[in-house]
């Protein structure tokens, strides 16, 4: 099921804590004491309900945190052999360049709206080149955009991102990433703006992406189905830990954690009939909330 | 009946006479009642929430009329739609949007309450708010009256809208798109408060989503709406059993699901590339 485990892992977080400002003088741990890892090739998932720090985990890894000197970071976030806590703007900008990539919920946000996407790909692969228009990078931009899902490259390169659909820009979005050739890509709520058929095409667009491409996969969402579609292991966080990890068929069958076992359960309970519907309970949450402070 | 739409279209024009004609929605036939869960599924941009507001009255109909109890919507008396308007309720996707930023949760519940004359005095206005507030699962009420939207989470600005919506004992919620933004969790916490309310309260609703496991679990009679029509409608079960529109089967076939996978290696395409 999954690649051979290596010995060294592509991506390693150890007891990371992050600390964000909210307010004049008020600020959040959204992140504590994270460990997680990725190794070369594999797909692993972070499921939470909002506020639960999986985002913000994500962003670390590609350090794309608000850079605030409020913004306080403590662990270790190992990157292909290389240390990333505290290391300065042109180490992340090289690991950004070459060996993380990340995609987000609303790619709108993330194109350039007057320029043409196929132009923003060739920008992605070639900066330098890519106001010469040449025809090298233009030939790869186009085969990039092939792998994303577009069966004529040519035509959907022409368009401004305003006339392709929301489906279409988060698959252009694909390809930017890919473009880069990273070894690990992260998806950020990748399909939450999507219609159910739409999202069906985006993460089958993924899947085929990152396997061919060999690239690691971190996939978040709060979407369990989509996860679990998509991911060998899968981390559960609440309120900025992870409360479980594990095989994805180990977390759905046999949960551990009761926090787990009541996401389950509610997330169940909207599917199935004849099951009353589920909601986590309030008692549930107080007691995780009393365990978590002793 | 009461709620009835009687071959709806909806035509949006853009740059002003002779421009570009979207025909939003083609000719659609929709009935509402008392205590019945009736949904409307499809993709973004195939009608549904055009739909919706012309329910509302927020839209007037291109052609079609609307009707509530059998009188047309374009030609009530101003008590008429004064009654319409307490009658119909709205539940709309983004609850940040549908509350004044700066009012308090007893305000806004508060100031359709008086408009409505569905109480007079500040203390009736006050005890129908945290009644309100309770049927929704907001316990105990009095913590949120003076609480500001930004103070609230999702879930619960959408429970107040609810409130908001059941304070003036509506017969008909129209609901667009009111859980899809949610977690799993909250999103059954608040349908939980709706079966509750049809139950207790005979509030019918018309359910706008493209969720299709809830609408599977909540709903009795579907509606699938796609490029503008309503391309086929009938009873949840039947919809859900015997899809006859391909579109529909389509829908139904794209929804990830976890009874597929349990305990099953993940399945999609690639996963076994090293």
């Amino acid at each position: 099921m999954s690649a051979e485990p290596e010995t060294t892992p592509l991506a390693k977080v150890t007891d990371l804590a992050v600390n964000l400002p909210t307010g004049r003088k008020q600020s959040v741990d959204a992140v504590r004491h994270v460990n997680l890892e990725v190794f070369a090739g594999e797909k692993i998932g972070i499921i939470g309900e909002s506020g639960s720090g999986k985002s913000v985990t994500g962003r670390s890894i590609a350090g794309l945190l608000p850079t605030s000197p409020r913004v306080k970071l403590e662990g270790s976030i190992i990157v292909d052999g290389e240390e990333m806590i505290g290391a300065d703007a042109a180490a992340w900008q090289q690991v950004r360049t070459h060996k993380v990539g990340m995609i987000f919920q609303d790619p709108l946000t993330y194109l350039n709206p007057v320029i043409r996407v196929g132009r923003q790909v060739e920008e992605s692969i070639a900066p330098s080149k890519w106001k010469n228009r040449d025809p090298v990078v233009q030939e790869k931009s186009l085969n990039f955009l092939r792998l994303a899902g577009f069966p004529s490259p040519t035509e959907v390169s022409r368009k401004y991102p305003h006339e392709l659909s929301g489906g279409m820009r988060q698959r252009v979005l694909i390809a930017i990433a890919i473009a880069k050739r990273p070894r690990l890509l992260i998806a950020d709520e990748p399909t939450t703006a999507l219609d159910t058929t739409v999202q069906k095409r985006v993460l089958e667009t993924l899947a085929t992406t990152v396997s061919e491409t060999q690239t690691s996969l971190i996939l978040i969402s709060h979407d369990i189905g989509v996860v679990a579609s998509m991911t060998e292991r899968i981390y559960v966080m609440y309120r900025g830990r992870v409360v479980e990890s594990g095989s994805t068929s180990q977390i759905l069958s046999a949960p551990n954690h009761p926090y787990t076992q009541a996401l389950l359960r509610s997330v169940r309970s909207l599917s199935e009939p004849d099951v009353d519907l589920y909601s986590i309970p309030l008692e549930l949450r107080r007691k995780l909330e009393m365990e978590d402070v002793a | 009946m009461i709620l009835e739409a009687k071959n709806v279209s909806k035509t949006f024009r853009s740059g002003g006479r002779g421009g570009l004609a979207v025909h939003a929605v083609k000719s659609a036939n929709l009935t509402a009642a008392r205590g019945e869960f009736v949904a409307i599924v499809g993709e973004s941009g195939s009608g549904k929430s055009t739909l919706a507001r012309m329910l509302l009255d927020l839209h007037p109909a291109s052609e079609g009329t609307i009707f509530l109890r059998g009188v047309d919507v374009k030609s009530m008396s101003k008590n008429q739609r004064r009654d319409f308007r307490r009658t119909v309720q709205a539940v709309l996707q983004d609850p940040a949007g549908s509350l004044n930023p700066r009012k308090s949760v007893s305000q806004s519940i508060g100031e359709v309450i008086r408009l409505h004359k569905a109480a007079n005095t500040k203390r009736d206005i006050r005890q129908k708010t945290l009644t309100a507030l309770e049927l929704v699962g907001l316990d105990p009420a009095s913590h949120y009256l003076d609480r500001f939207p930004h103070e609230l989470s999702g879930g619960q600005r959408q429970r107040v809208l609810i409130a908001r919506a059941v304070a003036l004992n509506p017969q008909i919620i129209i609901a667009d798109e009111a859980v899809s933004a949610l977690d799993a969790s909250v999103k059954a916490g608040v349908l939980r408060v709706m079966a509750d309310l049809q139950e207790r309260l005979n509030v019918g609703y018309v359910f706008i989503t493209h969720d299709l496991p809830v609408v599977k679990k909540v709903a009795d009679y579907v509606h699938v709406m796609y490029r503008g029509e309503i391309v086929e409608h009938g009873p949840a079960q039947e919809i859900f059993q015997s899809p006859q529109h391909e579109y529909t089967a389509t829908l139904l076939d794209a929804t990830p699901s976890l009874d597929a996978l349990d305990g099953a290696a993940p399945t999609a395409p690639g996963a076994s590339a090293t």
